[in-house]
C-alpha cells in the first residue's frame, strides 16, 4: 500500500503523539466508529504513536537486550573458536544445530507468545549470531579455508528472511552488515588478477553498494508497508558510502599514477556483474522514489535533490574506475570536494527531516575528515611532537565548536516539536 | 503475528538448518566416498580470530610446471595424481581440461603467486598446539578426493603419526641428566706463580 511520505520531521512527531488521544475523543463524540479508529491506528506502528518517554524507555530495553544477546553470541563464538578437542564430529554438529533451534524457539516464544517484543527480538538476534558461529564451526570441522567467502554468504542467506519477518532493527543491521561482509570476503578472489589500483576498485564497489542501500531505504520510506525497514537501510547505506568516499580522498590510493599507470590487471566476471547490476538497480530505485514522491507530494522536494546527489556520486564511482586521467591530483581534489558537499547535504537533510542520527553522522565524518587531512598534509612538513600538540589543541577547540553547533542544531529540531 | 509470518519464521529457521546439513552432507559424502590420498606439505602457523588456531598448508603438487606459470589468477587446473612406491601421491600431469574418469585427479585454482590452491589449504588445531607442527620434521596430509576432483582433509600426519595434540611433546618432557652429589670440596682457584 502506498501512502504519501509523512516524513517531514518534528511536525509529524507531534501529530503522532496527539493521534491516540484525538482518536479516543473522536470515537466518544461519535465522529468515527471504533472500527474506523482501529483502522487509523493500524496505519502506524505502535512505536510511532507511543509518547516520547515510552519510546526512550523502549530504546533502553532494546539496547540492554541487544547488548546481552551480542555478548552471549560472542561468548559462544569464542567458545567455538577454542577448538573443542576431545569431542567427536557428530556430537559437535548436533550441539550446534540444537543451540540454533533452541535460540530461535526461545526468541519466538518470548516475542510472539509472551509479548516481550524487544527481549524476544534480541533472542532471535542471538540465535542469528549463533547460526553464523555454527556455519564457521562446521567450516572448522571440515577444515574449510579460513576466509572462504561461502561461509559469510551462508550466514547472510540464513539471516536475510528474518530481516523482514521479525521487523527488528538490530536484525536488520546484522543482515545488511552480513551482506556487505559477504561481498567483502568475496572481493579478494574477484580482484585477484589486479596488481595496481585494488583500493580504488574496492572503495568504488562499496560506494556503489552504499548508495544502493541508501536508495533502497529511501524507496521503502515512500511505501507504508515497507516504512519500518527504511531507516536502517538508509543509515547503513549512508555510512558505507561516506566511508568509501573518505577512502578515495587520500592521494595514496591513486599512487599508481606515479608509474604512469592506473588500474592494472583484470577483475573476474562476478565483480563486473555486481558493480553494473548494483548501479543499474540504484538508478532504478532513485527514479522510482522520485516518481512516488512526486505523485504523493506533487512537487519537487528535498527527496528529489537527494536523488540527484545519489546519481552524481554513482557517476563519480564509475568514472574513477573507468577513466585514467593521468593525475592523482584530479581524483583527490574531486573526491575531497564530493565528500565536503555530501557531508553538507547530510547535515542539511538531517536538519530538515528532523533526523538527529543523520546530523550526528555528518558531524562525526566531518571530524574524522579534518583529523585525516591534518595528519596527511602536516606529517612531512612539521616536527612530529609539534604535530601532536597542535593536533590536540585544534581537536579540543574544534570539539568545543562542533559540540556547540550540534547542540544548537538539535535544540532547534526539538524546539519545533513544541512543549510536552 | 499473522499465520503467514509464523510459517515464514519457522521456514527460515528450517532453511538455516537445511543449509548447514547440506554443507555437512557434501563434505561427509566426499570423506566417505572419495579416494584417500597422502600428499606432501610444508606448513605455516597463523591465528584466526573467528576460527581458532590453524595451519596454512602448501603442497608439493601446488607448484605449476614452467610452461603453465603464465596462467592468469583464477585459472582452473586439473592435476592428475599417481601413487609413488613410498605411498605418497604425486603429480603426473597438469591440464586445463578435466581428465578421464578412470584417472584420479584434484581440481585447483591458480593464485597470485602462480601456485595452485585446492581448497584444502587450512587445518584447524587446538589452541596452543601449534608448536607441535612447528617442531616437526615432516608433515603430510591425508585427503579424500571425489570424482569431481574436490578434496576434503581427513587427517594431518606429523612425523609419520596422525596429529594428536594430547600426545606429550618429547622435547619439552625430556628431563636434564641427573648428576650424583659429591662430598669433595670444590677445587681452589688457579693462582699465578710469581
Amino acid at each position: 500500500m502506498v501512502q504519501s511520505s509523512s516524513n517531514s520531521g518534528p511536525e509529524d512527531e507531534r501529530f503522532l503523539e496527539r493521534l491516540p488521544g484525538e482518536l479516543t475523543r473522536w470515537q466518544s463524540d461519535g465522529i468515527i466508529t471504533a472500527e474506523q479508529g482501529q483502522a487509523i491506528r493500524d496505519r502506524y506502528s505502535a512505536s510511532e504513536i507511543a509518547p516520547r518517554s515510552q519510546r526512550v524507555q523502549g530504546r533502553l530495553v532494546t539496547g540492554l537486550s541487544v547488548i546481552g544477546a551480542v555478548l552471549v553470541g560472542l561468548g559462544i563464538i569464542l567458545f567455538f573458536a577454542a577448538n573443542w578437542d576431545g569431542i567427536d564430529r557428530t556430537p559437535k554438529l548436533a550441539i550446534i544445530l540444537g543451540v540454533i533451534i533452541v535460540g530461535h524457539g526461545l526468541g519466538y516464544y518470548l516475542r510472539y507468545h509472551r509479548g516481550y517484543d524487544r527481549v524476544g527480538s534480541a533472542m532471535v538476534l542471538m540465535a542469528c549470531i549463533i547460526y553464523g558461529a555454527g556455519v564457521h564451526l562446521v567450516g572448522q570441522v571440515y577444515n574449510v579455508d579460513v576466509n572462504d567467502p561461502r561461509l559469510m554468504l551462508f550466514w547472510f542467506l540464513g539471516v536475510l528472511p528474518l530481516v523482514y519477518i521479525v521487523r527488528s532493527q538490530p536484525i536488520q543491521v546484522l543482515g545488511i552488515v552480513l551482506f556487505l561482509a559477504a561481498v567483502g570476503f568475496r572481493m579478494p578472489d574477484w580482484i585477484d588478477g589486479v596488481y595496481m589500483g585494488e583500493a580504488v576498485l574496492g572503495a568504488s564497489l562499496f560506494l556503489i553498494l552504499g548508495l544502493m542501500l541508501l536508495a533502497v531505504g529511501r524507496l521503502k520510506e515512500e511505501i507504508i508497508l515497507l516504512r519500518p525497514y527504511s531507516e536502517v537501510f538508509q543509515l547503513v547505506g549512508m555510512i558505507t558510502a561516506l566511508a568509501a568516499i573518505f577512502v578515495l580522498t587520500f592521494s595514496d590510493v591513486f599512487d599508481s599514477f606515479d608509474d604512469g599507470l592506473y588500474i592494472q590487471g583484470d577483475t573476474e566476471l562476478g565483480f563486473r556483474v555486481l558493480i553494473v547490476a548494483a548501479g543499474v538497480l540504484t538508478l532504478a530505485l532513485v527514479f522510482a522514489t522520485a516518481w512516488l514522491n512526486r505523485r504523493n507530494e506533487g512537487k519537487f522536494t528535498l527527496s528529489g535533490i537527494e536523488g540527484v546527489a545519489i546519481a552524481i556520486l554513482l557517476a563519480a564511482a564509475y568514472v574513477v574506475i573507468g577513466a585514467n586521467t593521468g593525475s592523482e591530483a584530479f581524483y583527490t581534489i574531486l573526491f575531497n570536494a564530493l565528500l565536503a558537499l555530501t557531508l553538507l547535504g547530510v547535515l542539511v537533510s538531517g536538519y530538515m527531516r528532523g533526523k538527529e542520527s543523520w546530523v550526528n553522522i555528518g558531524l562525526l565524518f566531518i571530524g574524522i575528515n579534518i583529523i585525516a587531512r591534518y595528519f596527511e598534509y602536516s606529517w612531512d612538513l612539521l616536527d612530529r611532537s609539534f604535530i601532536f600538540v597542535a593536533a590536540g589543541v585544534i581537536l579540543l577547540l574544534g570539539g568545543y565548536l562542533v559540540e556547540r553547533a550540534r547542540q544548537n542544531m538539535l535544540e532547534r529540531i526539538r524546539a519545533t516539536e513544541g512543549p510536552r | 503475528m499473522s499465520g503467514i509470518l509464523k510459517i515464514a519464521f519457522w521456514a527460515t529457521v528450517a532453511g538455516q538448518i537445511v543449509l548447514l546439513l547440506a554443507f555437512i552432507a557434501v563434505k561427509e559424502n566426499t570423506l566417505h566416498t572419495g579416494t584417500s590420498v597422502l600428499l606432501q606439505t610444508v606448513p605455516i602457523d597463523p591465528l584466526s580470530l573467528l576460527q581458532g588456531e590453524y595451519v596454512v598448508l602448501d603442497y608439493e603438487i601446488a607448484e605449476l610446471p614452467e610452461n603453465r606459470r603464465g596462467a592468469a589468477s583464477g585459472t582452473i587446473v586439473y592435476v592428475t595424481l599417481r601413487e609413488s612406491p613410498s605411498g605418497l601421491w604425486r603429480a603426473s600431469r597438469y591440464s586445463n581440461t578435466k581428465p578421464d574418469t578412470d584417472q584420479l585427479f584434484i581440481k585447483g585454482t591458480t593464485n597470485e603467486r602462480k601456485r595452485l590452491e585446492f581448497g584444502i589449504d587450512t587445518f584447524f588445531i587446538p589452541e596452543g598446539t601449534g608448536h607441535i607442527i612447528e617442531r616437526s620434521r615432516d608433515v603430510k596430509v591425508l585427503v579424500a578426493i571425489n570424482s569431481n576432483g574436490t578434496a576434503v582433509i581427513d587427517d594431518l600426519i606429523v612425523d609419520g603419526l596422525p596429529f594428536d595434540p594430547s600426545r606429550p611433546d618429547p622435547v619439552i618432557t625430556k628431563e636434564p641428566p641427573h648428576l650424583p652429589e659429591s662430598d669433595e670440596p670444590p677445587p681452589p682457584p688457579l693462582q699465578r706463580k710469581p
